[in-house]
């Protein structure tokens, strides 16, 4: 499991979703990008087993809008999506694997392959729509 | 928007690239993937020669991308190059309730898109079974298992109650290269080597079974259902999937992120894999005996003959019983256990429970 602190500072970066009754948008200096999570059943599963599947944002809400500084790139985005919106860390591993989004786990931005935008290093832009869809299982 | 090479489609060399492709790496706008992506599957279709004119086709429909996409796909196809079929839904209904009879829902959907006729099978109807009492009285573990056994059957014999004798299923290219290589890791030689034919058929059965995704990658079922934005449902069943191949789908998707190229690979090895003759066995072939028996190590009794009826239900079946009535008459003596300790067990609950819990927040 890759280690949480190899990111950047968490403490720049807040979120806003739907499910949260007080917001904080810090609207002078973020951007905003929003994001969808498609198929993380196994993020379902695992919280619904270990502990109730209650307070996990995550399963429950699948659409979120986060503030990230300017230049930011996915990577920053990723560890804020594990910090603030997986409350427990044993989910980490089913999203991350070696620091980046998990293999079987494709992730589009703005309808585009990531593939095709430099990955990890992509440097986010205001508005930008992300979507993960779990491809490890189903049909 | 200014034009820039290096952004710009393989292909056309004019619009935005808006994938890769795992298998040749190229970079596609939309249009262009759309057209490969077709053209690849009616190539497939062609090559392995799967359908006649006019033949009656069922789709083994789920409502999950795989066979959304199929039906999409067969549907064009079919109109496009006069392929002369006539294409029936076929679903099966498994009895869980908060996941299938969601799924069955996109299908009913489909079946108003796509102007198919739709026919459902349940196994509740079939075996007087559902999922949900299933793994009420058996567990949560085996209940791949149990559903994988029946659920073969169920489209037989849905396939059989239309009259149709072809069914297409969705298996891509990852289901295969997955199962090739879990055949492979536990050693299992025979389904190796048959493991990859794309046309399958039981001996003695009326009812052959292909795939037509079987060089279609996952990635590209997913962005093909993505852009087009097809119907489909994206939840996954509610019970353990089988742990093995879970493993192995893992281990599967790790290989590709450093070799894309892997899986459709791995499928060539499989299809290239062919086993030396059998040695015959000496006492075994004796003329005058024509019922040979074999009692299997499970207790199961073989028959030589293929295409024999089940005793039981009357299915085909190599064995005096078939597999789904060894697993069912397994199940009825600890339904009876059930029965006596008076647990009134909450046997439509497991999966709908999940679902509550979902939705619930504070």
């Amino acid at each position: 499991m890759p280690s949480l602190s190899s990111f950047g500072s968490p403490s720049l970066l807040k979120t806003e979703s739907s499910s949260e009754k007080t917001k904080h948008v810090d609207h002078q200096r973020g951007i905003s990008v929003r994001f969808i999570i498609k198929t993380l059943q196994e993020v379902f599963q695992r919280t619904l087993t270990d502990r109730g599947g209650l307070d996990a944002i995550f399963g429950h809400v699948r659409e979120h809008t986060v503030q990230v500084e300017e230049g930011s790139n996915f990577r920053e985005l990723t560890q804020h999506i594990i910090e603030q919106l997986l409350k427990d860390h044993k989910d980490v591993d089913v999203f991350i694997e070696d620091g980046s989004i998990r293999p079987g786990i494709l992730v589009l931005i703005n309808d585009t392959d990531w593939e095709l935008e430099g990955e990890d290093e992509y440097e986010l832009q205001d508005k930008d729509l992300i979507t993960f869809t779990s491809t490890l299982h189903g049909g | 928007m200014v034009f820039n090479p290096k952004t710009a489609c393989h292909l056309c060399h004019s619009r935005k690239a808006v994938m890769k492709r795992p298998k040749t790496l190229q970079k596609l706008c939309k249009e262009c993937f759309y057209n490969v992506f077709e053209t690849e599957i009616h190539n497939t279709i062609i090559s392995a020669n799967l359908f006649h004119k006019g033949e009656r086709v069922a789709i083994g429909a789920s409502g999950g991308k795989d066979s959304t996409v199929l039906a999409h796909i067969l549907k064009t196809l079919n109109e496009r190059y006069n392929y002369g079929l006539e294409l029936v839904l076929l679903s099966i209904d498994e009895g869980i309730v908060g996941y299938r009879d969601d799924s069955l829902a996109t299908v009913k959907r489909n079946k108003e898109q796509y102007q198919m006729p739709l026919e459902i099978v349940s196994y509740k109807e079939l075996y007087s079974w559902s999922m949900d009492e299933i793994v009420a009285c058996a567990g949560i573990r085996s209940s791949c298992t149990y559903c994988g056994v029946l659920r073969r059957q169920a489209l037989d014999r849905g396939a059989a109650k239309l009259g149709i004798a072809h069914v297409v299923t969705g298996h891509n290219a990852d289901d295969m290269a997955e199962t090739v290589l879990m055949n492979l890791l536990r050693g299992d030689v025979n389904r190796l080597e048959s493991s990859t034919n794309i046309i399958t058929q039981s001996s003695g059965s009326p009812i052959k079974r292909s795939k037509p995704f079987k060089y279609t990658y996952e990635k590209e079922i997913v962005l093909y259902a993505h852009y087009k934005k097809l119907d489909y449902f994206s939840t996954e069943c509610t019970y353990a999937p089988e742990a093995f191949r879970g493993t192995a789908r893992t281990l599967l998707k790790s290989l590709e992120a450093i070799k894309p190229s892997c899986i459709i690979d791995i499928i060539q090895s499989g299809e290239n894999f062919k086993l030396k003759p059998k040695k015959q066995r000496k006492n075994v072939v004796k003329k005058n005996n024509a019922q040979e028996i074999e009692v299997r190590a499970d207790g199961s009794v073989s028959l030589t003959k293929d295409g024999n009826k089940c005793e039981n239900c009357g299915y085909l079946s190599t064995n005096k019983i078939c597999k789904a009535c060894i697993l069912l008459k397994g199940l009825e003596s600890s339904r009876a256990k059930v029965a006596i300790e008076g647990g009134n067990v909450a046997i439509d609950g497991a999966a709908q429970m999940t679902k509550k819990l979902e939705t619930l927040s504070f």
